[in-house]
């Protein structure tokens, strides 16, 4: 009995195995393409920001002395509500200057910006920290030089909610049908190690010199070598009763 | 009393088994996929729809922009061209319509033909106002399904991972339970028969059967003592002699060390050498692959004499200890010198280990049979770990970061020698047979390398190979998807595209073995299909290209490493009689690993100069330079003809 749960248990131990795995890989999957749709409804409006600021560069008004830009941000901000703050800043310079921004930029973005790529360590999430998505765009003039660079910080929340709310979901299949496999999978095998158990007492009775099922005794390797056991043991007997004075 | 069993009642069980764990298991993992898709597809669309929402505002927008300045609705100019350009570059939205208080109204399909019944297909967004125009966004619904087929993919894969993994843990508790105590008892049988000395009964003898095998040793010992023994008694001897597949696992799990490394390496280094370059940011992504690559070929030439030395268990635990200290020190490492000098311990410590469990292989088959039973249970081990490592790696990296994955993979490493230690190891017997080989090796070398077909066989199809290996799939894939967006997890499932191509090559090859005239046309053709398949990124610059490019190369190796060995080994034979298989194969591992070398340093060296997709097609170009040293091969086949 102990050895059928062992061995359901094993079986058990790959279907969770294989449906932990497959969720893992399906939420990566979810998350990734649910953070591209969210950081595409930033690319609208800021591709529209982008043209108009070249095309204000293109008349030969100056970046930094063009006092539309800081209307024209604010202006994306106000009918964008995932918007929180975008900054113009100037292209070339090491320390990179701000030349017009507009909303407030939280802390958390400065992280994100210079988080790595090769994601060393998990990135830990301050309590009261907003998690944002920053999205770069440069700003190109007639030349085709690109001389300044439009940063989007937007909220993520929305999406992270989004997210969790698909993970609990998933969550919640995966044990479902975990259960089911379960539920499934241990009379399946209970009933297939049945047999087993019928072997075992065979090999074991053949072993001990007790008369066995004939078919059994065909259809069974365990049963062929009891039977050798049982062959070699009677051999021994004789040998050791011819060896030993009558 | 013998008699052959042809399906019995233990094989009926087993396949039976078998069905239907991999039945339910894969049945549960498509349902999952089919619901979770549907579940996620009600999750999304709304988001998407905001998306479409968005755009109606920006449309709204410019149109009224365009009527602040005076211009009637009805001689907009260029509106065609705006929306036309709006659905461009948004693939989600099948038409725009705009539609003043007058009725009149500017619309775009983004296929005309389907204007008429693409109705049904989408959900129609309206944006309206009491002063501008009312903008109509029509949403395609099979968008939504589009991005989620990619699921069904991954379901594919994951699959196949949790199955290769599975199977790894099945056939470890099948050998615990069934094949050991089976063997222990055929052992015993035969000891009862032959009369042999009694041996011990191991403890860790488990399982259903583990209670005939403990009736059959108590008879045994009944009988010893009343039977005159015919051979003494020898203390320590385990009835149980030591089988290839009893280090599977053990193997299984240190090549999964290694490999949980695959996928996410180069950008671990290059964000070191980001911050601390040491020479130049390309270039020290390539170093810690070449260092690995040169002591990973020092520890495979001299590890033989290395395991006699110190024997089989010492030279495991050692290759244990280094690789733990290698893989769980790069969770720590912040200069790229630091990282180069633990990846030299990890490729010393990988040798060895390998090289030890191949000992262990060789020295316990007894028969040829047995020989290529532990040599497929090698490349079965090492194939599965490298299947689905790389997969794994990457989902700890996603969870955990890159530190925590390299700590998983050394804690595997200590769990290799945890399992190691309760094997038996068999003794060495011809540790004098190996010095004198050992003596002898640099005169082999030197004497088949000075054979013209060899030489053109290692450096065209061998070494070619190698270096596109390391060069493609160890240096620049990662690097190169990440410039595709793509994310680690993503990453380490493409690395499934070598690693299934090799496998399915290997099962072709082993199906249908070319005859002894196409050895050389197929292995040629290998080689040129592993570098030609870059090419395709000259034309598309998509991760399909790069895709097409890792699948020609898994084809052509898995032609390359199974046909190129054979064909030494042919040569070698009538050629060089006195040169020994082991030294043939030794100098193949050799000249594979400086190709793993060149691999890496040719494609910093061109990732210096221009970028990945192109310094990929450079790489290409070398191969194929190299591949052309085969026309010699040729040339010389056809003037013995």
């Amino acid at each position: 009995m102990l050895q059928k749960i062992k061995i359901i248990s094993i079986a058990i131990g790959i279907i969770f195995f294989l449906l932990s795995l497959l969720s893992a890989l399906q939420y990566f999957r979810f998350q990734q393409l649910l953070f591209d749709i969210t950081k595409s409804r930033i690319e609208v409006p800021a591709d529209a920001l982008k043209r108009d600021i070249e095309r204000s560069i293109a008349t030969g008004i100056a970046l930094h002395t063009n006092a539309q830009v800081p209307l024209m941000l604010n202006n994306v901000i106000q009918n964008n509500p995932i918007v929180l703050s975008i900054e113009l800043t100037n292209s070339g310079l090491r320390e990179r200057e701000v030349l017009w921004s507009a909303g407030t930029r939280p802390a958390s973005s400065q992280r994100a910006d210079q988080a790595s790529v090769s994601n060393r360590r998990a990135p830990p999430q301050q309590s009261g920290d907003t998690p944002v998505f920053v999205q770069h765009w440069p700003i190109v003039d007639p030349l085709g030089l690109t001389v300044a660079h439009l940063a989007f910080v937007s909220d993520k929340s929305e999406a992270l909610n989004v997210a969790s709310k698909a993970r609990a979901e998933l969550l919640r299949l995966a044990a479902t049908l975990c259960l089911v496999s379960i539920a499934l999978l241990a009379p399946i095998l209970f009933f297939l190690l049945g047999s087993l158990d019928k072997i075992v007492l065979a090999a074991k009775s053949v072993v001990l010199g007790s008369a066995s099922d004939k078919t059994t005794l065909l259809n069974s390797e365990v049963c062929q070598l009891a039977q050798n056991t049982q062959d070699v043991k009677n051999l021994a007997t004789t040998t050791t009763r011819t060896a030993s004075p009558t | 009393m013998n008699t052959s069993v042809k399906k019995s009642v233990e094989r009926k069980l087993a396949t039976r088994t078998y069905f239907a764990l991999s039945f339910i298991g894969l049945g549960a993992a498509l349902l999952l996929t089919f619901l979770v898709l549907s579940s996620f597809k009600d999750i999304l669309t709304p988001q998407v729809l905001l998306k479409s929402n968005v755009i109606a505002k920006s449309v709204q927008t410019t149109i009224s922009d365009a009527l602040k300045l005076g211009i009637p609705f009805e001689s907009l100019v260029g509106v065609e061209d705006y929306l036309a350009d709006v659905l461009a570059d948004n693939p989600e939205i099948d038409f725009i319509q705009i539609k003043n208080q007058q009725g009149r109204e500017y619309v775009k399909y983004r296929d005309t033909r389907q204007s008429a019944q693409s109705n049904q297909n989408v959900i129609k967004d309206t944006l309206t106002h009491d002063s501008l125009p009312t903008i109509t966004v029509g949403l395609r619904k099979s968008y939504v399904n589009e991005k989620l087929s990619v699921m069904v993919g991954d379901a594919i894969v994951v699959s196949l991972v949790a199955f290769t993994v599975g199977l790894e843990i099945a056939l470890f508790f099948v050998v615990l339970w069934i094949f050991r105590p089976l063997g222990t008892w055929v052992a015993m049988i035969e000891g009862l028969k032959t009369g042999r000395a009694q041996k011990n009964l191991s403890a860790t003898i488990a399982g259903p059967f583990s209670e005939l095998v403990t009736l059959t040793s108590q008879y045994f010992q009944s009988l010893t003592s009343s039977v005159k023994k015919t051979t003494p008694l020898t203390k320590g001897n385990d009835w149980y002699e030591p089988k290839a597949y009893d280090l599977r696992l053990i193997l299984f799990l240190f090549v999964f060390s290694e490999e949980l490394l695959r996928s996410f390496f180069p950008i671990y280094v290059k964000d070191i050498a980001s911050m601390h370059t040491l020479i130049a940011v390309d270039i020290d992504i390539a170093l810690p692959i070449m260092c690995y690559m040169l002591f990973a070929g020092l520890g495979t030439v001299f590890g033989g004499g290395l395991v006699e030395r110190l024997g089989i268990r010492n030279s495991f635990k050692w290759s244990v200890v280094l690789s733990t200290i290698g893989l769980g020190g790069l969770a720590f490492a912040t200069t790229v010198a630091e990282v180069v000098i633990l990846r030299a311990l990890c490729a010393l410590g990988y040798a060895v280990a390998t090289v030890s469990v191949q000992v262990f292989m060789t020295k316990t088959a007894k028969t040829d049979a047995e020989r290529t039973r532990g040599l497929s249970t090698f490349v079965g081990a090492v194939t599965a770990a490298s299947l689905s490592a790389a997969p794994i790696g990457a989902v700890i990296v996603q969870l955990f970061g890159t530190d925590a994955a390299m700590l998983f993979a050394a804690s595997l490493a200590v769990l290799s020698w945890f399992f190691f230690n309760g094997i038996t190891i068999p003794s060495f017997e011809n540790s004098a047979q190996a010095s004198a080989a050992n003596a002898s090796l640099g005169k082999n070398f030197s004497a088949m390398l000075k054979n013209q077909k060899i030489s053109i066989i290692l450096i065209g199809n061998v070494l070619s190979g190698k270096l596109m290996l390391a060069g493609l799939l160890f240096y620049l894939t990662p690097l190169l998807l990440l410039e595709f967006q793509f994310t680690q997890v993503s990453i380490g499932q493409f690395f499934m595209f070598y690693y299934v191509s090799v496998t399915l090559g290997n099962v072709l090859l082993a199906r249908f073995v070319p005859s002894a005239r196409a050895t050389m046309p197929v292995m040629v053709l290998g080689a040129l299909l592993s570098g030609v398949g870059v090419f395709s990124l000259i034309w598309f610059n998509k991760p399909e290209a790069l895709a097409v490019a890792i699948v020609c190369l898994g084809v052509g190796q898995s032609a390359v490493l199974t046909l190129a060995p054979a064909l030494l080994l042919k040569i070698t034979r009538t050629d060089l009689p006195q040169v020994n298989i082991a030294h043939t194969l030794s100098l193949v591992r050799t000249v594979d690993r400086i190709g793993g070398i060149l691999g890496a340093a040719f494609a910093a060296a061109f990732s210096l100069l221009i970028d990945y997709r192109d310094a990929t097609v450079g790489l290409g170009i070398v191969v194929l330079t190299l591949v052309l040293v085969n026309i010699g091969l040729v040339l010389r086949s056809n003037r013995v003809k």
